[in-house]
């Protein structure tokens, strides 16, 4: 067991929120019907409920005392399993990081330098994680707070600034559909949130209540999120439908006096979110590699770790087409469902049975 | 040891710092005197194609104090025909040897005889294209889109700087309507609402002065054309029953003489309700508090609280009979939901939608409008 220190849990959930954040802005929403906009205010409700109850997996392997890592079980199972669940949970980091960038080029490329080929600042991005990385969680949680701090400032300052052009009449009733829309949202929000795995190695290292944050989390975030859908439809309206990135397209509309693009400068501030995003994938995976195969976390590692990274970016990066059809395939379910629920049910049943067997054994 | 903290220190601050840099500047700069700032653009219909004009800063005149171009404006015009807006902006750069940028236009005009026609497939560009900003404000020419962006009154002041205030002022004033970019294709994509900017036309100057464009009349479309025009008075009524309005006077006549009343707040709430038999109703207040600015009367007699209640009343009657005009004129005459009736029914009866809607296109709903004014000031002297 592992002395527990380095993080608080406040710190460990707001990194999570700001790799979240950068996600939340840069999403694209296909379409009105499978979203619609009434919905989009009450989403905070079904989230943290199915967003939770989706952890819980999670929270059993860590145990009552939540400081118990993955590999504190598959070491009592097998060697091989525990470095065959580090190569799983590694390409599960390196995967949800290569799609951080992409959402991030697609973005860029699309808002701010339209047209634009961004491989240099990409680039620059996963150069610029790796040293951030080889600091280490404490630096990167240390990190994340004014990352936070700015981003929450930011979206306060865009709240008042277009609050004026806000119209009540562009707003939908929630429920429009029925209650399903609401939950497959819901779900499909909780599949891209596979940052908490990141808590089966992270664990001992965080101080406070992990359980209780959890479900505050899921709240927080939703909250936040559905602050800012509902401004969004009030504020643009039937025109924010049409928008592929809807929140950027809010804070296109606030203005300070003579300052006009101010977007520009609060993309500054989702670039730092981006940089924390992926170092923190970085670390994920590195805490992953160093669990299950005991390699020690350094610079060849990293480096080791961003090159897949940026082939992930590579190849889904090559258009909007490509990268919705990739997400859109249900991947990201699939992967949430492996890493948060199946994986951490088969090693809890695993271990029970073997501990029985051996029991039984010892009685024998 | 102090070196190393240093060092710890500095190293994520360098990083944050080329990451702001190339994140939020251009990764591609272009100098500023290699760009086409462009600050107004108007887009004509010309034999099918459309002809799209800018109205942009001339780097060059703009950098000199006191001498500007041949022409005696610091904006250059340029004019590109294609086949679709993107076409004919394509050649904005290859004809003008200058990089355009999009993000500094303050207004854009649709040529009359374009807006007559569908204006979805001009405006598909502005709504899709990132370079261009969507709180821009929109106008439909009297004429054509080029005339108006060719009117520049000289000076250090572009025209369409001067446009734009022109619009944002009259509408506060309740003169003319300002409607913004995403607000006006907001109401177009929507089923129920009603989109409206203002015309703007050439103001003609007898002393041999350069023309200038201003705002007049207000343009309403439906099915994504023009469908009818309004004047000054019709739009100050719309100003007030969309709460558009900010500060603006007018002159009422009571019993003892003229008051001018200048409104220093309104509100505007509209309401949806059934009726005793289901039936559709709307309620629409509009409360307006003034300030008495002028008391025209022969004598300067005393300003009591008899006069101050008689402005009052000629006030509101003057403000009830604004509203009843515009929204007759309005929804009456055209079938124009400019005060959202349907979508706030859809949002208070969700169920009773179809059938709301359908009777505010037979025109059967129960609609009231309510206008209460209120003095609040009556200037520099005191009640007597």
């Amino acid at each position: 067991m592992t002395a527990r220190g380095g993080i608080s849990a406040f710190q460990f959930f707001c990194t999570v929120f700001v790799c979240r954040a950068i996600a939340l802005f840069t999403f694209i929403i296909t379409n009105k019907e499978s979203f619609p906009p009434g919905d989009r205010a009450v989403l905070f409700a079904p989230l943290a409920l199915v967003g939770t109850a989706a952890v819980i997996p999670v929270l059993l392997v860590l145990g009552k005392r939540e400081d118990r890592t993955l590999f504190a079980l598959t070491d009592r199972l097998h060697p091989a399993v525990s470095k065959g669940a580090a190569l799983l949970y590694t390409a599960g980091a390196v995967w949800s990081a290569g799609v951080s960038l992409t959402r991030f080029d697609l973005f860029m490329s699309t808002v701010m330098f339209s047209g634009a080929k961004l491989l240099g600042l990409i680039l620059l991005l996963a150069a610029s994680a790796v040293p951030v990385a080889l600091r280490g969680r404490e630096t990167v949680a240390r990190m994340s707070l004014p990352v936070l701090a700015l981003l929450a400032a930011s979206l306060v300052y865009v709240g008042v600034t277009v609050i004026g052009e806000f119209a009540p009449a562009d707003l939908e009733l929630p429920l429009r559909n029925g209650v399903l829309p609401l939950f497959r949202n819901a779900r499909s929000a909780v599949a891209r949130t596979g940052e908490l795995a990141a808590l089966l190695v992270f664990a001992p290292h965080i101080r406070g209540g992990v359980k209780k944050g959890v479900f505050l989390w899921w709240l927080s975030f939703g909250v936040t999120g559905s602050l800012l859908y509902t401004l969004t439809t009030g504020v643009l309206g039937a025109y924010g439908e049409r928008q592929m990135f809807q929140l950027y397209a809010l804070t296109v509309l606030s203005k300070l006096g003579a300052a006009e693009r101010l977007d520009a400068l609060i993309c500054a501030i989702w670039v730092l979110c981006s940089l924390v995003r992926l170092a923190f994938h970085l670390i994920v995976a590195g805490m992953f590699l160093e669990g299950g195969f005991r390699v020690h976390r350094g610079a060849p590692l990293y480096c080791g770790l961003a090159l897949p990274v940026l082939s992930v970016y590579f190849v889904l990066s090559r258009s909007v087409t490509v990268f919705a059809r990739v997400i859109g395939s249900g991947i990201n379910d699939l992967i949430f469902l492996l890493l948060l629920i199946a994986a951490p049910l088969s090693v809890l049943a695993a271990v029970k049975i073997k501990t029985h067997v051996q029991a039984k054994k010892g009685i024998l | 040891m102090m070196c190393k903290r240093i060092k710890n220190a500095l190293l994520p601050v360098v990083i944050l710092l080329i990451l702001c840099v190339q994140g939020c500047a251009c990764p591609q700069g272009t100098e500023l005197s290699k760009r086409l700032i462009v600050e107004a653009v108007g887009v004509d219909l010309d034999d099918g194609a459309y002809k799209v004009t800018l109205q942009a800063l001339d780097a060059h005149a703009a950098g000199q104090s006191d001498d500007p171009n041949e022409n005696g404006s610091r904006t250059r015009l340029c004019s590109f025909t294609g086949a679709t807006v993107g076409e004919a902006l394509a050649g904005a750069a290859a004809e003008t040897g200058l990089t355009p940028l999009y993000s500094q236009a303050r207004v854009l005009v649709l040529g009359r005889s374009l807006a007559e026609q569908d204006v979805s497939a001009p405006l598909d560009f502005f709504l899709r294209e990132y370079h261009t900003r969507s709180d821009i404000l929109i106008a439909v020419a009297d004429a054509s889109a080029a005339d108006i962006l060719a009117a520049d009154p000289g000076g250090s002041v572009p025209g369409a700087v001067l446009l734009e205030e022109a619009l944002l002022t009259g509408s506060e004033n309740g003169e003319c309507c300002a409607v913004k970019l995403f607000r006006f294709t907001g109401f177009l994509l929507s089923e129920t609402d009603t989109a409206y900017c203002p015309v703007v036309r050439l103001r003609s100057e007898d002393k041999g002065e350069r023309p200038t464009a201003a705002p007049g009349e207000t343009a309403f479309f439906q099915n994504g054309r023009l469908a009818f025009t309004a004047g000054p008075e019709i739009t100050r009524g719309l100003l007030f029953l969309t709460d558009a309005v900010k500060k603006t006077s007018f002159t009422v006549r009571g019993e003892d003489g003229a008051y001018t009343l200048r409104v220093a707040k309104t509100d505007t709430t509209v309401r949806a309700r059934k009726t005793d038999t289901d039936g559709a109703a709307f309620t629409v207040n509009v409360t307006a508090v003034c300030d008495i600015t002028e008391f025209a009367a022969s004598r300067f007699p005393d300003l009591g609280e008899t006069q101050a209640a008689r402005a009052q009343t000629a006030g509101t009657a003057y403000l009830q009979q604004l509203l009843n005009d515009a929204f007759g004129f309005l929804y009456g005459e055209h079938g124009a939901d400019v005060c959202r009736l349907a979508r706030r029914a859809a949002l208070r009866f969700p169920k009773k939608e179809a059938a709301f809607r359908e009777e505010l296109a037979r025109k059967t709903a129960d609609i009231r409008l309510n206008a209460v004014l209120t003095v609040r000031r009556t200037g520099k002297e005191n009640l007597s």
